[in-house]
């Protein structure tokens, strides 16, 4: 009959979160961490996950390092003056991202327990009788003429401005259009459209547009025989 | 027409939190009128035999579902947030907190990247990215009005020094 033995070893977020827990385990103060002790117990916990198999992380290869090279610094003899003021420098640095990651666990939980509490209560609205006007995919003819009447508009913009037609990218478009809306709301469709310089940008903007509809962040409605875009939250 | 069932209407169908400013430019009823409307609604609907209650953020109203009936009502919600993981509560906790901040400064601090979970919170639209004015124009992040709205709140300002109140959980 075979044995199975489980081994169960304490889940780590991250390479500080190891390190806090080391801190802690030993009753060290934060402001003066014992690195031999550490640097040890470390490599340890390392080389315990990889005999559970356990894949290591990259971020806790490089704090052991890290550790280890600090280590063999302070144990070596005849340190300079310069030597042992890098290694206070090190120490001190290591000391002051532990504080700042134990500050953001604190942070964490007490955002935890009130988005716990938000998370409990659910905003309640119901719809009016008369249900806003959605876009009949089959009838896009005002959508069409809308277009045709920015481009003709603009088209007369051109004259005077030049075309430099890589000024524009889809992407960049799609992050003005959508901070924009995100700033106010919403915004008539023509309105974005005809702050467009020249018919390229007017193009690149309403394939943003399309694109944010698409990606379900902007909703498209029309009221008053007017095409409102929305952000969608 | 019954002025109070009017207010109640108005707030059960504003998309948002709506202010008394709002509700008296909407109905001409005067502010001091609106508040005392406000008042009886409120306690109206504080009785237990409603299941959703009013509730004031930051200067507006919004009606909330009760927090008892939560377990139900989240199988009717469609809001599909409720089960995030401890790192992305971590790094959300810390883009409300101390945002707007870069990637790479959330790498600093948490000491591994924090790209996976940057791309989930994004994808809940908890939060969103924009280029900074820094040099080398990095994104930065910060929380949106969805996460605002569900926690309840008008501002940031006012959430951080609500939170601090709070003793966490963990030591």
């Amino acid at each position: 009959m075979t044995q199975e033995f489980v081994f169960t070893l304490p889940h780590f977020e991250g390479s500080l979160d190891l390190l806090l827990y080391l801190v802690k385990k030993h009753e060290m103060d934060i402001r003066d961490i014992k690195i031999s002790v550490i640097a040890d117990e470390f490599l340890d916990y390392i080389n315990r996950m990889k005999r559970l198999d356990i894949s290591v992380a990259s971020d806790f290869m490089l704090m052991a390092s890290t550790l280890m090279e600090l280590k063999s610094k302070i144990l070596l003899p005849n340190k300079s003056i310069e030597d042992i003021e890098k290694i206070k420098q090190a120490k001190k640095e290591l000391s002051e991202r532990l504080i700042a990651y134990q500050e953001m666990k604190k942070i964490a939980g007490k955002f935890k327990k009130r988005l716990d509490e938000s998370l409990k209560l659910h905003s309640v609205k119901v719809k009016g009788e008369k249900s806003e006007m959605t876009i009949d995919p089959n009838n896009l003819s005002k959508l069409k003429e809308l277009f045709e009447h920015v481009s003709k508009v603009l088209k007369a913009r051109e004259k005077v401005y030049k075309i430099r037609s890589e000024k524009y990218s889809v992407a960049s478009k799609m992050e003005e259009v959508y901070g924009k809306l995100e700033k106010k709301g919403k915004m008539g469709l023509k309105e974005i459209l005809l702050e467009a310089k020249d018919r390229i940008e007017l193009i690149v903007v309403f394939l943003a547009v399309l694109e944010l509809i698409r990606l379900n962040k902007l909703s498209l409605k029309t009221a008053n025989e007017k095409y409102i875009l929305e952000v969608i939250e | 027409m019954n002025s109070k069932a009017l207010v109640e209407a108005l707030i059960f169908a504003s998309n948002k939190p709506i202010s008394i400013r709002n509700l008296s430019k909407i109905t001409g009823i005067s502010k001091t009128v609106l508040q005392k409307l406000i008042d009886e609604i409120r306690i109206e609907y504080s009785d237990q035999k409603h299941g959703v209650m009013l509730k004031k953020v930051g200067e507006s109203y919004l009606f909330l579902t009760k927090p008892e009936y939560h377990e139900y009502v989240e199988k009717v919600s469609d809001r599909g947030i409720s089960n995030l993981t401890p790192s992305q509560i971590e790094v959300l906790a810390y883009i409300a907190f101390k945002g707007p901040i870069t990637r790479k400064e959330l790498h600093e601090i948490r000491g591994k990247s924090a790209d996976n979970i940057l791309r989930d919170l994004q994808n809940m639209r908890l939060i969103s990215k924009r280029r900074s004015k820094r040099k080398g124009k990095p994104y930065e992040y910060t929380v949106t009005k969805k996460l605002r709205e569900i926690l309840h709140i008008a501002s940031m300002e006012e959430f951080i020094n609500e939170v601090a109140e709070i003793s966490p959980d963990d030591s």
